[in-house]
Protein backbone atom coordinates (compact mmCIF):
# COMPACT_ATOMS: atom_id res chain seq x y z
CA UNK A 1 0.00 0.00 0.00
CA UNK A 2 1.36 3.05 -0.80
CA UNK A 3 1.21 6.46 0.94
CA UNK A 4 1.55 10.07 0.83
CA UNK A 5 4.11 12.07 2.86
CA UNK A 6 2.17 13.16 5.53
CA UNK A 7 0.81 9.90 6.33
CA UNK A 8 4.18 8.35 5.76
CA UNK A 9 5.95 10.99 8.84
CA UNK A 10 2.40 10.10 10.79
CA UNK A 11 3.50 5.80 10.17
CA UNK A 12 7.54 6.95 11.45
CA UNK A 13 5.85 8.75 14.21
CA UNK A 14 3.92 6.45 15.22
CA UNK A 15 6.51 3.77 14.97
CA UNK A 16 9.13 5.42 16.68
CA UNK A 17 6.79 6.14 19.60
CA UNK A 18 6.56 2.66 19.96
CA UNK A 19 10.25 2.31 19.46
CA UNK A 20 10.84 4.23 22.26
CA UNK A 21 10.50 1.22 25.02
CA UNK A 22 12.06 -1.21 23.30
CA UNK A 23 15.89 -2.65 23.78
CA UNK A 24 18.64 -0.94 21.73
CA UNK A 25 18.92 -2.34 17.82
CA UNK A 26 21.54 -2.43 15.54
CA UNK A 27 22.05 -2.69 12.01
CA UNK A 28 24.71 -3.71 10.09
CA UNK A 29 24.93 -3.50 6.50
CA UNK A 30 28.48 -3.03 5.38
CA UNK A 31 29.83 -5.03 2.60
CA UNK A 32 31.20 -8.58 1.98
CA UNK A 33 29.23 -11.11 4.43
CA UNK A 34 31.93 -12.88 6.36
CA UNK A 35 32.78 -9.13 7.57
CA UNK A 36 29.91 -8.25 8.51
CA UNK A 37 28.71 -11.64 9.90
CA UNK A 38 31.87 -11.61 12.31
CA UNK A 39 31.69 -8.13 13.58
CA UNK A 40 27.85 -8.73 14.10
CA UNK A 41 28.99 -11.94 16.23
CA UNK A 42 31.37 -10.44 18.40
CA UNK A 43 28.96 -7.32 19.41
CA UNK A 44 26.02 -9.95 20.07
CA UNK A 45 28.62 -11.23 22.26
CA UNK A 46 29.86 -8.53 24.05
CA UNK A 47 26.15 -6.47 23.62
CA UNK A 48 23.55 -9.35 24.60
CA UNK A 49 20.70 -6.77 25.45
CA UNK A 50 21.10 -5.32 22.30
CA UNK A 51 19.64 -6.49 19.40
CA UNK A 52 21.82 -7.04 16.08
CA UNK A 53 20.55 -7.19 12.66
CA UNK A 54 22.36 -7.87 9.23
CA UNK A 55 21.21 -7.10 6.15
CA UNK A 56 22.36 -6.33 2.32
CA UNK A 57 23.81 -2.98 1.59
CA UNK A 58 20.75 -3.17 -1.03
CA UNK A 59 18.42 -3.36 1.46
CA UNK A 60 19.88 -1.11 3.83
CA UNK A 61 17.48 1.82 3.69
CA UNK A 62 13.99 -0.47 3.24
CA UNK A 63 15.82 -2.12 6.84
CA UNK A 64 16.19 0.84 7.95
CA UNK A 65 12.87 2.55 7.52
CA UNK A 66 11.25 -1.01 8.76
CA UNK A 67 13.85 -1.36 11.81
CA UNK A 68 14.02 1.59 13.26
CA UNK A 69 17.52 1.25 14.44
CA UNK A 70 19.27 3.40 16.79
CA UNK A 71 22.46 2.61 15.25
CA UNK A 72 23.98 1.84 11.48
CA UNK A 73 26.95 0.63 10.74
CA UNK A 74 27.82 0.24 7.02
CA UNK A 75 30.10 0.93 4.28
CA UNK A 76 28.24 3.61 2.08
CA UNK A 77 25.66 6.15 3.98
CA UNK A 78 22.54 6.79 2.29
CA UNK A 79 20.29 10.16 2.69
CA UNK A 80 17.50 8.13 4.54
CA UNK A 81 20.07 6.72 6.77
CA UNK A 82 20.81 10.11 8.16
CA UNK A 83 17.89 11.39 8.07
CA UNK A 84 16.25 8.53 10.06
CA UNK A 85 18.87 7.18 12.38
CA UNK A 86 20.60 9.58 15.25
CA UNK A 87 23.96 7.55 15.12
CA UNK A 88 25.87 5.40 12.37
CA UNK A 89 29.30 4.33 11.43
CA UNK A 90 30.64 5.00 7.69
CA UNK A 91 32.84 2.03 7.67
CA UNK A 92 35.57 2.04 5.27
CA UNK A 93 34.04 3.81 2.66
CA UNK A 94 34.94 3.20 -0.82
CA UNK A 95 37.59 0.57 0.83
CA UNK A 96 39.32 3.95 2.10
CA UNK A 97 41.20 3.90 5.58
CA UNK A 98 38.73 6.44 7.24
CA UNK A 99 35.74 5.78 8.39
CA UNK A 100 33.02 8.38 9.58
CA UNK A 101 31.19 8.27 13.06
CA UNK A 102 28.00 10.18 13.79
CA UNK A 103 26.43 10.23 17.28
CA UNK A 104 23.05 12.27 17.72
CA UNK A 105 24.72 14.43 15.11
CA UNK A 106 28.25 14.76 16.10
CA UNK A 107 30.37 14.15 13.65
CA UNK A 108 33.75 12.79 13.72
CA UNK A 109 36.24 11.14 11.60
CA UNK A 110 38.08 7.69 12.78
CA UNK A 111 41.57 6.92 10.99
CA UNK A 112 42.26 3.26 10.97
CA UNK A 113 39.14 1.55 12.82
CA UNK A 114 39.65 -0.87 15.24
CA UNK A 115 37.49 -3.28 16.44
CA UNK A 116 37.70 -1.79 20.09
CA UNK A 117 36.30 1.80 18.30
CA UNK A 118 33.27 -0.02 17.11
CA UNK A 119 32.27 -1.42 20.14
CA UNK A 120 33.07 1.55 22.18
CA UNK A 121 30.71 3.20 19.81
CA UNK A 122 27.93 0.48 20.60
CA UNK A 123 28.62 1.15 24.40
CA UNK A 124 27.90 4.66 24.15
CA UNK A 125 24.46 4.27 22.82
CA UNK A 126 22.41 6.05 25.18
CA UNK A 127 18.43 5.52 25.98
CA UNK A 128 18.07 8.91 25.65
CA UNK A 129 19.15 8.23 21.59
CA UNK A 130 16.10 6.13 20.79
CA UNK A 131 14.07 7.49 18.31
CA UNK B 1 45.16 -12.97 10.46
CA UNK B 2 46.45 -11.02 8.29
CA UNK B 3 43.31 -9.30 6.17
CA UNK B 4 42.33 -5.97 5.85
CA UNK B 5 40.80 -3.37 7.03
CA UNK B 6 41.41 -4.08 10.91
CA UNK B 7 38.43 -4.14 12.41
CA UNK B 8 36.86 -7.06 10.30
CA UNK B 9 40.39 -8.95 10.71
CA UNK B 10 40.15 -8.24 14.69
CA UNK B 11 36.38 -9.70 14.27
CA UNK B 12 36.77 -12.83 13.29
CA UNK B 13 40.14 -13.57 14.92
CA UNK B 14 37.92 -12.92 18.17
CA UNK B 15 35.06 -15.28 16.76
CA UNK B 16 37.50 -17.98 16.44
CA UNK B 17 39.34 -17.56 20.14
CA UNK B 18 35.88 -17.70 21.11
CA UNK B 19 34.60 -20.66 19.16
CA UNK B 20 37.67 -22.58 19.02
CA UNK B 21 39.20 -21.82 21.86
CA UNK B 22 42.13 -24.49 21.08
CA UNK B 23 43.19 -22.70 18.48
CA UNK B 24 45.86 -19.76 18.87
CA UNK B 25 45.01 -16.83 16.68
CA UNK B 26 47.48 -14.09 15.83
CA UNK B 27 46.85 -10.77 13.84
CA UNK B 28 49.76 -9.24 12.07
CA UNK B 29 49.43 -6.21 9.52
CA UNK B 30 49.51 -7.26 6.11
CA UNK B 31 53.04 -5.70 5.37
CA UNK B 32 54.21 -7.81 8.03
CA UNK B 33 52.80 -11.29 6.84
CA UNK B 34 56.11 -12.68 4.89
CA UNK B 35 58.16 -11.65 8.15
CA UNK B 36 55.66 -13.57 10.65
CA UNK B 37 55.46 -16.87 8.39
CA UNK B 38 59.31 -18.26 9.37
CA UNK B 39 58.67 -16.93 12.80
CA UNK B 40 55.25 -18.00 13.76
CA UNK B 41 55.17 -21.14 11.35
CA UNK B 42 51.11 -20.94 10.86
CA UNK B 43 49.24 -24.07 9.96
CA UNK B 44 46.44 -21.56 8.30
CA UNK B 45 46.70 -17.97 6.93
CA UNK B 46 44.15 -15.53 6.31
CA UNK B 47 44.96 -12.97 3.99
CA UNK B 48 44.04 -9.97 1.11
CA UNK B 49 46.68 -11.47 -1.08
CA UNK B 50 48.27 -14.34 -0.95
CA UNK B 51 52.08 -14.29 -1.64
CA UNK B 52 54.74 -16.98 -3.20
CA UNK B 53 55.60 -17.25 0.45
CA UNK B 54 52.17 -17.93 1.68
CA UNK B 55 50.99 -20.14 -1.20
CA UNK B 56 54.62 -22.44 -1.19
CA UNK B 57 54.84 -22.43 3.24
CA UNK B 58 51.60 -22.52 4.52
CA UNK B 59 49.44 -25.62 4.50
CA UNK B 60 46.42 -24.02 4.48
CA UNK B 61 45.68 -20.35 3.12
CA UNK B 62 42.06 -18.33 2.30
CA UNK B 63 43.06 -15.49 0.36
CA UNK B 64 40.13 -13.53 1.19
CA UNK B 65 38.26 -11.21 -1.13
CA UNK B 66 41.36 -9.63 -3.42
CA UNK B 67 40.96 -6.26 -4.01
CA UNK B 68 37.77 -6.44 -2.49
CA UNK B 69 36.32 -9.30 -4.74
CA UNK B 70 33.08 -11.05 -3.52
CA UNK B 71 35.09 -14.19 -4.34
CA UNK B 72 37.86 -15.91 -2.21
CA UNK B 73 40.27 -18.58 -2.89
CA UNK B 74 40.85 -21.27 -0.06
CA UNK B 75 43.85 -24.06 -0.63
CA UNK B 76 43.76 -26.38 1.88
CA UNK B 77 47.01 -28.67 1.36
CA UNK B 78 47.07 -27.84 -2.16
CA UNK B 79 43.72 -28.63 -2.73
CA UNK B 80 42.16 -25.22 -4.12
CA UNK B 81 38.83 -23.83 -4.83
CA UNK B 82 37.08 -20.26 -5.27
CA UNK B 83 34.26 -19.35 -2.69
CA UNK B 84 32.44 -17.17 -4.13
CA UNK B 85 30.49 -14.23 -0.93
CA UNK B 86 32.31 -16.80 2.10
CA UNK B 87 30.52 -16.54 4.71
CA UNK B 88 32.01 -16.83 8.76
CA UNK B 89 30.92 -20.50 8.82
CA UNK B 90 33.06 -21.41 5.58
CA UNK B 91 36.24 -20.04 7.56
CA UNK B 92 34.97 -21.47 10.92
CA UNK B 93 34.94 -24.86 8.50
CA UNK B 94 38.69 -24.28 7.28
CA UNK B 95 39.92 -23.46 10.72
CA UNK B 96 38.63 -27.11 11.80
CA UNK B 97 39.78 -28.71 8.37
CA UNK B 98 43.16 -27.31 9.04
CA UNK B 99 43.04 -28.48 12.81
CA UNK B 100 41.75 -32.19 12.06
CA UNK B 101 42.80 -33.39 8.14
Amino acid sequence: MRCGPAASMILLMERSETNRSRGKRVLLAMELRSYRQALAAVLRHLFPDVSFFEVDPADLDRETALLLPDLVMCSKITNLVEGLVPNWVELYPDHGFRSIVSLRGVRSTLDGAQLSDLVSVVDRLDPAASL
Amino acid sequence: MANEPRAYRESIAEVIRELRPGVEVTTVEPERLEDSIPRLTPDMVVCNQATGVVREGVPVWVELYPDYASWSVVSVRGSRSTLDEIELPDILSIVDRTADP
